[in-house]
């Protein structure tokens, strides 16, 4: 206590809160025991008594001016309710404060704007991934620079279930990458697999060349998984053809927007009437309990995309107890979060980093 | 009535001799008020009663701190005491004090030398 009031003006600090009369009791007290110590110590010097107070009160001087000093000291030099007042200005100030720069500039700005920042950073990682891959020694001198011309070759693979029981109408994401004549390309494809699990892009990559092959499965009732291979050594025709998958079941996450998003997110203008149904969600980056690791390119993830309804409810379809996922919410175009999902062993969903609070998880009761 | 300036001298330095006092124990108004006077009788010619406005002043700046106790007499006393504040407010006022005399000193040593080179 001490050290707080050290730091605070001492006419802030409340003065003896005791009644007026209690507090000029003590100091009379208090004077009382100097006058007869003075008075005392005269009679001692060889006065009579009443010499001796006589000296006593010339001494000390005047006793009633000094106590109601001290009295008024004593019970704060500034009255009590100026001083709550103060107090009060200054904690509303600071609530202010607060609240401002958590709605208007921490969740609104930062959060939406880093959101997107992330978002294209991201992007650009990928990019960059592929145009570093890409990087090669100039050729040796005394090399001839006509390479053989490239030959592409199909990829393929089957989807199966846990029991290895084959999944039809998977949908299956690729994405290839390739360098022809030292540039980058990347090109989205989608397929569907068949009665037996079956899929095959025909073309889809230089078996001769460097190249990059990404792809990734989806299935109703199955977490999706993805597979990234990247090579610069020659390859025979059925090298690409074991992209096998095995797929483990999903558990549905139901999540709900809150009221506060329309008030939140609506740039004014844009649209009229309910936007709950406008709003879609897309996975990102999943990470199992066993640490692998599975991820969509952007490359037609439409497809996949899910939409929530005119309640705000969505229900998130790929993912499995134990994961730890990026979700991206958009609306149109625009991001508006790109939330941390994490599925524990028993389905609880928990949602991180949101950075406004527009999201919550549905916990269904059966 | 004395000028404004010439209070707030006093009342500095009133200040200064309190916290010094204390500064060797716990005492009450009365003590105080003697071991000023044992040190300067000069400065004491102002009455006692003033002490006491300073101390609850004091008090509530939190430099000192008070506490009922029994005095020599065996009557009900009010015991002051040097907080942490207080000590270093003592060691603040110490250095002002020594400064201020020090520049006074300094002018009262420079008149005369003048003064006699003038007349040389």
């Amino acid at each position: 206590m001490e050290e707080v009031r050290t730091y605070l003006p001492h006419w802030l600090w409340p003065g003896d809160d005791r009644s007026r009369a209690e507090i000029e009791d003590e100091i009379e007290e208090e004077l009382r025991l100097h006058m007869d110590l003075l008075t005392q110590a005269n009679q001692q010097a060889g006065m009579d008594a009443s010499e001796a107070r006589q000296a006593a009160q010339q001494r000390f001087g005047d006793i009633e001016a000094v106590r109601q000093q001290c009295v008024a000291i004593k019970r704060g030099d500034v009255p009590m309710l100026s001083r709550i007042q103060a107090v009060l200005t200054v904690l509303l100030l600071v609530a202010v404060l607060i609240v401002g720069w958590r709605q208007w500039v921490t969740n609104a700005a930062t959060a939406q704007f880093m959101n997107q920042t992330t978002s294209f950073l991201k992007e650009i990682r990928q990019d960059m991934q592929g145009l570093r891959e890409g990087l090669q020694p100039p050729t040796e001198p005394g090399q001839p620079m006509a390479e053989a011309p490239v030959v592409t070759g199909a990829v393929a693979g089957v989807v199966r279930n846990e029991s290895g029981e084959p999944i039809q109408g998977a949908r299956v994401l690729a994405v290839f990458k390739s360098w022809p004549g030292g540039s980058y390309s990347q090109e989205g494809r989608t397929m569907v697999t068949d009665a037996q699990g079956r899929f095959r892009f025909d073309d889809a990559a230089p078996l001769n060349r460097k190249r990059g092959i990404q792809i990734a499965v989806f299935a109703d009732g199955f977490a999706f998984q993805s597979r990234y291979e990247f090579s610069d050594s020659e390859a025979k025709p059925q090298d690409l053809q074991d992209f096998d998958f095995q797929l483990r079941p999903s558990i549905p996450v139901v999540l709900q927007l809150l009221p506060s998003y329309d008030q939140r997110v609506t740039t004014p203008g844009a649209y009229s009437g309910p936007i709950y149904n406008r709003t879609t969600f897309r996975p990102g980056e999943r990470q199992t309990a066993d640490g692998e690791s599975h991820r969509v390119y952007r490359e037609n993830i439409e497809l996949i995309e899910v939409e929530s309804d005119e309640q705000g409810r969505v229900t998130l379809p790929w993912f499995a107890a134990g994961d730890t996922a990026e979700i991206a919410v958009r609306r149109g175009s625009e991001l508006i979060t790109s939330p941390l999902l994490v599925i524990d062993q028993l389905g609880r969903t928990e949602l991180k980093r949101q950075g406004q609070e527009i999201l919550t998880p549905v916990t269904e009761s059966p | 009535m004395a000028s404004k300036k010439e209070q707030n001298l006093l009342q500095g330095s009133l200040d200064l001799l309190i916290l010094n006092a204390l500064s060797g124990g716990a005492k009450h108004g009365y003590g105080v008020a003697r071991h000023i006077q044992a040190a300067s009788d000069e400065f004491l010619k102002i009455e006692e009663g003033s002490l006491y406005p300073a101390l609850h002043r004091m008090e509530r700046r939190g430099w000192i701190a008070a506490e009922w106790g029994t005095s020599e007499a065996n009557r009900r006393a009010k015991y002051y005491r040097l907080t942490r504040t207080g000590k270093a407010q003592l060691k603040v006022e110490v250095a002002a004090w020594r400064d201020m005399a020090e520049a006074i000193g300094k002018v009262l040593g420079a008149a005369p030398t003048r003064t006699l080179a003038a007349e040389g």
